[in-house]
């Protein structure tokens, strides 16, 4: 009979062991759908207290191009949002009042949004719960591409196919089944399409609902963050503050 | 063995003379990004703990809106300004940082981001060169201000204004002032006889962007490297077009300056989605492309390369890059900003975009930062400047200095901790 060094033994012993351990732990990852990665993301963001709110305004301080300045965040169910800003004294509103979605134009006033980007608002800022939340209801296709660390975060990478075709590609860290990125596509008036970024880099409980506390958004060459200072639940917004204003009309 | 004697004699004889040098008058940083336009000092002896209320703060002053760093010599800082009439260089006592004299030179380029020049004067004997915010190359005496000569590039070119304003800090070779004019018909990059103004050569194509030509050595040979709208170019130092290497792809692409990597590579980076590129030169212009991919996108400031590995601002984004290979080994996110750093004594000395100094150890394993302070606040897009253990920093509207040799109060204490500023902590 063949006997092995006990050193050999032990080896193989370890790497066995080591082999299951590896593969046990490597197990939930390797079997996950996306319904299950979404419904760590519900419970990870507490879908369930969010479900019972209808309205929320959010203030904070949003950084642009090293500007600071104040941030208020409207959204209203179901599908009504405005986010208005103030830089060194310039006011930026973009509105969507589950129709239309319009923003403010280079030249003063305000100017509609084409179908395309409305299309793109309204899948994403504009739905109150956000895309993840019954996505095959509203027509968006999720797909788990797999694990992908993401500046050293391992992350389950769901790429989400909203209704109008336009992809989202979201990176959720495995271990809190907290968003830690998303990109989405936008379009740059003359370089056409690109892939909008949000690191979402703090999170933090606002009753029971986890939201990102603060946040960074790339597009191509600018950089905005965003610090949120107070969340208010259930504010009555009147409706109208969503829809684009009729004075002062401009050219786009 | 009588060759390497006489080196030997010569080196006895030079060496002491080197060091007496360098006792007594810190090196100069004569143009935008120091001595080897590459943003690397060689300062030593930089604090590794700062006080509380961060380094020890000489002198904090106004200044008006410019994005222009600081040039050193001779014990003197020189930067611009701008006001509602016109633009200005400045030149500063660095101890105390009042004015020397102060000379207009161009009316007040506008811009949404910010009026006033983008370009870095830079210093070459009793000579200052400095280009304004709407295109004059402007000659000056540094001893008093007096200006020499100036070429306007939109008159003596016809370059159109560009939107972001011109950005390019001279570079000296010789009795020959090298710039980034951006003109059509091969007349990207530009030499003027730097006593006179008169235009000795053209060559290249390509639009200016926010990038300043470098000097390079490849394969034995000397050749002048811009980075610019159209792609990159290299230059041999009498004028003639070596080699150039387009962009791929991308509207409206405006790299930073190149970083040579020794012996033959080449590491250029863009924003505006754009990403990076590198690239091996040969003998006889030959280029060729070695990657291009997205992992960095230095906006308008540059990154450093120190020990072969390139450290910059990815958009908003730190992070290390194997410049051989385009590949990242780490990244640090948050409160970063779009920033912009120099190096010196084994240390990222960095300025986020909102006025955060940190002192950031330069290793290709990991992020490690060791101080952090806000000495500044609003947009603070000037990289900055270090010399005689100073770092001289400014926004649109404020300039100050600081001493980074000194620890302060309680700065030599291992448990004074670095300032923890709100950026700091994410």
């Amino acid at each position: 009979m063949k006997q092995f060094p006990q050193r050999s033994l032990s080896a193989a012993l370890l790497a066995a062991l080591l082999g299951l351990a590896l593969t046990a732990a490597s197990a939930p990852a390797a079997e996950m759908t996306a319904e299950q990665v979404v419904q760590g993301y519900l419970k990870a963001t507490g879908y369930d207290a969010l479900k019972g709110h209808d309205t929320v305004e959010i203030r904070g301080t949003l950084n642009f191009n090293g500007i600071d300045g104040p941030f208020v965040l409207q959204r209203k169910r179901p599908g009504h949002y405005r986010f208005q800003s103030t830089l060194e004294g310039r006011e930026g509103v973009v509105g969507y009042d589950g129709e239309a979605a319009w923003g403010s134009a280079r030249r003063g006033g305000f100017r509609a949004f084409d179908d395309s980007a409305t299309a793109v608002l309204a899948a994403d800022e504009g739905d109150f719960d956000g895309p993840l939340v019954k996505a095959k209801e509203k027509g968006h296709r999720l797909e788990l591409v797999g694990t992908e660390d993401i500046d050293g975060t391992a992350t389950y990478h769901l790429q989400v196919t909203l209704a109008g075709g336009k992809v989202q590609h979201w990176y959720l860290d495995t271990s809190t089944f907290l968003p830690v990125r998303k990109t989405t596509s936008a379009e740059h008036r003359r370089a056409g399409e690109y892939q909008r970024v949000y690191y979402f880099l703090e999170w933090a409980d606002y009753g029971g609902v986890k939201l990102p506390s603060y946040y960074e958004r790339e597009d191509r060459q600018h950089v905005r963050s965003y610090t949120l200072e107070s969340v208010e639940w259930g504010k009555a917004i009147d409706a109208g503050v969503f829809a684009m204003p009729a004075a002062e009309p401009a050219t786009p | 063995m009588l060759r390497i004697l006489l080196v030997s004699i010569l080196v006895g004889l030079i060496a002491p003379v080197a060091v007496t040098a360098a006792a007594d008058e810190a090196p100069d940083w004569p143009q935008y990004r120091g001595p080897n336009r590459d943003g690397i000092s060689a300062e030593t002896g930089l604090a590794r703990t700062w006080p509380d209320a961060g380094p020890q703060e000489l002198w904090r002053r106004p200044i008006g809106p410019a994005f222009s760093s600081f040039a050193a010599v001779d014990r003197h800082l020189y930067t611009t300004e701008s006001d509602a009439e016109g633009e200005y260089v400045l030149k500063l006592d660095p101890i105390t940082g009042e004015n020397a004299w102060r000379q207009k030179i161009a009316g007040t380029f506008e811009n949404n981001f910010g009026n006033g020049p983008r370009a870095t004067p830079t210093l070459d004997g009793d000579r200052l060169f400095v280009v304004s915010g709407s295109g004059g190359l402007h000659a000056l005496r540094s001893s008093d201000g007096e200006a020499l000569w100036s070429v306007d590039f939109k008159e003596t070119f016809g370059v159109e204004q560009m939107y972001f304003g011109f950005s390019t800090s001279p570079l000296v070779l010789g009795d020959r002032l090298i710039v980034d004019v951006g003109a059509t018909e091969g007349r990207a990059m530009v030499a003027f006889d730097k006593a006179t103004g008169k235009v000795l050569w053209q060559a290249g194509e390509g639009g200016a962007a926010y990038g300043s030509p470098i000097l390079v050595e490849v394969a034995g040979e000397p050749q002048l490297v811009l980075a610019n709208r159209a792609g990159v170019l290299g230059v041999s130092p009498d004028g003639k077009a070596l080699w150039s290497h387009p962009w791929a792809e991308g509207e409206g692409v405006k790299p930073s300056m190149p970083i040579f990597v020794e012996p033959d590579r080449l590491f250029v980076s863009a924003s505006y989605d754009i990403g990076a590129l590198g690239l091996r030169l040969g003998a006889e212009g030959k280029v060729e492309k070695v990657w291009q991919n997205k992992v960095m996108r230095n906006h308008f400031n540059s990154s450093v390369q120190v020990d072969g590995m390139v450290y910059g601002f990815d958009n908003a984004t730190l992070k290390c890059v194997d410049p051989k290979t385009g590949e990242q080994t780490w990244a640090k996110r948050g409160g970063l900003g779009k920033g912009s750093l120099v190096y010196a004594d084994g240390l990222l000395v960095l300025l986020t975009e909102t006025g955060t100094l940190k002192l950031v150890e330069a290793k290709p394993d990991a992020y490690s930062e060791i101080a952090s302070a806000k000495v500044l606040s609003g947009r603070c897009w000037t990289s900055p400047t270090l010399w005689d253990g100073k770092v001289f920093l400014r926004n649109r509207e404020e300039a100050v200095a600081f001493d980074l040799k000194a620890s302060g109060p309680g700065g030599s204490d291992p448990k004074a901790a670095p300032a923890a500023s709100e950026e700091s902590r994410r």
